[in-house]
């Protein structure tokens, strides 16, 4: 082991421990890399914009078009194909606020009840100020006349194209090149297709980069999120952003009987052509994805909100009204007034999505189970810290994020209702873009030395050169069997937790500077899961830090809220002995109303919680 | 089986682009599209979907890898 092989910054000390160790009992049986190829010669295109843009999807797309309407030159690089880009190929919902019928004190209140508080509510603001003009955008783009897969392909790609927007494809960007003084201004991956030409290193200057590379999850099973593996978090933190979010949760379920079919949970999304629209403003306590599927299945073994589990069996408490009942019934106010009144709208009064009339049976596959997205945030509201409003990295000059890459919190601890996510994407692509438009026409360029890209080449490249090691699909499945489950992942206890974050940090240190990849599908899969690991770790470091419960984020041992120590995120930094946890104060208005009790509050119950609260005198 | 087979491909090369995890290639030699990395296909039939000529068929089901202790 070399200085090269630490990740964070780890001591000599440190080093010096888990090189011992693993010179004795770990190093033996590594496999060997039947790939395994010098990359030296490897050829190295270089391109070269204003403005680079990383992903394509509808924070990519118009943060591009912005940049580009702003007269910079922009290029475009995607790990996959424009037009096809992440989550994009799925985003059916929207919920844009039009103040001619909605209350905007309303939307405040409810989304801060439904976030537990600690959403951004300027964020929110923002939206709400913006998100009708990005409906009539893309009504006038004709992104409401296609099926969601096709918008991409059919709408997105040609925009771009016709704004002049420079797309580089099917290449993973790997890491961000910083000039002496920190200022990032570009970046460098690689092609990983390989089979017609050999895989090429990219080397991209910008002046600016926009990070929208999207979420992640640890590719579980269920979900069509594979293609996005935090690579945005995983960039920026390496170059000193602060990172919020990770111990909050997105829950998304998949089918008891086919846990991997992701389409056949998604399939009602590619039904509907047309606006697919929420009507009415987000729901109190409704409407989200919630951390109830997960700790129902700690205290009864099934969900039983929407249905199923290891018992089969999907009872309904008794009398109990269906979910989203009250919220359907508030929302009929609605109908026929405002934005709602024009034509082509597919209207979604509230609920769990339903399938449009005449879809296919899906009941053969089996009840609804949790845990189809493991690994991911919560929409918005993980990733790089923007604390001003600009969506420039806090501290790092030069770098940009926008979507499910910039840690927003305009959804806090839990996704508040549908509608939120593609828009609030598109309209943070598009801050973005002009503020790094500001910036970009504002100061000279930064210089990146060629020593510097050539390290980056050089480490982006040693998988492909290492005789034996470990396989990105081991260490794979290893981060699913590690993190995945429950009991880890959403029903957190610090043994727990600790257990596993020892195992992941020594798959980061020991194994990850030994993956081998014998093509560039396997450096692509290997890079990935390089950065599905140090989410991990993420994830249970701010799992352990935050001594409360809120919103998606459950610990068994502190199962209240705590206003008084953690009214706050927790951020995520590189530090120079590791990973360090900080508090991020939100402002004291945002707190709820202290005189309100405390269920009034937070009126959802987490386990123990009353028994807790019963300690302290509290009425429950 | 995840992605289970492309019968009839035009070599379009939509799946190719479509797919978001890089399960499909070109091959050279008869310029049609063929299921180069099964294993991480996560059957979102974004592939067929794109298909022009509906060539591509996935079943819903999908066998775990093997996890051995070093690999």
């Amino acid at each position: 082991m070399n200085d090269d092989d630490i990740q964070d910054g780890v001591s000599r000390r440190d080093i010096l421990k888990v090189g011992m160790f693993t010179a004795g009992a770990l190093s033996a049986p590594l496999i060997l890399n039947p790939g395994r190829t010098t990359m030296a010669d490897a050829p190295q295109l270089a391109h070269e914009a204003d403005v680079l843009v990383v992903g394509s999807g509808f924070a990519g797309t118009f943060a591009a078009l912005e940049a580009s309407k702003q007269g910079l030159s922009v290029l475009m690089v995607d790990k996959g194909t424009v037009g096809w880009s992440g989550m994009s190929p799925w985003a059916s919902d929207s919920r844009p606020f039009d103040p001619t019928i909605y209350d905007r004190d309303e939307w405040h209140r409810n989304v801060a009840m439904n976030t537990e508080y600690v959403n951004d509510r300027v964020w929110l603001d923002i939206f709400m100020d913006e998100s009708l003009g990005i409906f009539d955008e893309l009504n006038a783009m004709g992104a409401h006349d296609t099926k969601p897969f096709e918008r991409g392909t059919r709408v997105f790609r040609s925009a771009l194209e016709e704004a002049g927007v420079a797309f580089v494809e099917r290449t993973m960007i790997t890491s961000l090149l910083q000039d002496e003084q920190g200022r990032v201004s570009g970046a460098v991956g690689f092609t990983y297709d390989d089979t017609r030409v050999d895989c090429e290193a990219i080397v991209l200057r910008g002046n600016a980069v926009i990070l929208c590379t999207g979420a992640g999850s640890y590719k579980s099973p269920g979900f069509p999120i594979w293609g996005q593996t935090f690579d945005g978090d995983a960039m920026a933190y390496e170059v000193g952003a602060t990172i919020i979010g990770k111990e909050f949760h997105d829950t998304h379920p998949t089918f008891a009987n086919a846990p991997a079919a992701a389409y056949e949970g998604w399939e009602w999304a590619q039904e509907v052509t047309g606006a697919y629209v929420m009507v009415g403003p987000p729901d109190p306590l409704e409407g989200g994805l919630t951390l109830r599927n997960a700790i129902s299945t700690l205290e009864h073994g099934v969900d039983r909100r929407i249905g199923g589990g290891p018992g089969g069996e999907a009872p309904a408490e008794a009398g109990t009204p269906p979910p989203g009942a009250k919220e359907i019934e508030r929302n009929r106010q609605y109908i026929g007034k405002g934005y709602l009144t024009k034509p082509g709208l597919h209207l979604d009064l509230g609920g769990p999505p339903k399938p449009p009339p005449g879809s296919p049976d899906k009941s053969h596959f089996g009840h609804r189970v949790g845990g189809a997205t493991a690994g991911m945030g919560v929409h918005k509201s993980e990733g790089v810290l923007s604390s001003d409003y600009s969506c420039a990295a806090d501290g790092v000059e030069g770098l940009y994020a926008a979507g499910d890459a910039l840690g927003s919190m305009l959804c806090g601890s839990l996704y508040p209702g549908r509608g939120f996510s593609s828009y609030g994407s598109a309209i943070q692509g598009r801050r973005a873009a002009r503020f790094a438009a500001d910036y970009v026409k504002s100061k000279p360029p930064a210089t990146v030395g060629p020593q510097v890209v050539a390290q980056a080449v050089t480490r982006m490249w040693e998988p492909r050169e290492n005789a034996q090691g470990y396989s990105p699909d081991w260490l794979t499945a290893t981060l699913q069997n590690t993190m995945t489950p429950f009991h880890v992942l959403y029903i957190k206890e610090p043994r727990r937790l600790d257990g596993a974050l020892a195992s992941i940090e020594f798959l980061r240190r020991h194994c990850v500077p030994r993956m081998i990849a014998r093509d560039g599908h396997e450096l692509r899969n290997a890079h990935e899961v390089k950065n599905m690991l140090l989410n991990a770790e993420m994830k249970l470091r701010a799992g352990l830090y935050r001594t409360e419960s809120r919103g998606t984020h459950y610990r068994e041992d502190y199962p209240m809220r705590n206003d008084d120590e953690w009214f706050c995120w927790v951020t995520m930094k590189k530090g120079a002995q590791g990973m360090i946890p900080g508090k991020h104060p939100l402002p004291e208005k945002w707190k709820p109303n202290p005189a309100l009790a405390y269920r009034e509050k937070y009126p959802r119950v987490f386990p123990g919680e009353d028994a807790a609260l019963r300690k302290l005198g509290e009425s429950v | 089986m995840p992605i289970e087979k492309i019968h009839g491909c035009i070599g379009c090369e939509n799946c190719v682009k479509a797919c978001p995890t890089d399960v499909i290639r070109m091959d050279p030699a008869s310029d049609q599209a063929y299921i180069a990395y099964q294993k991480d296909c996560q059957i979102c039939h974004l592939c067929r979907l794109s298909c022009p000529v509906d060539a591509i068929t996935l079943t819903p089901d999908k066998a775990m890898l093997p996890t051995t202790s070093w690999g």
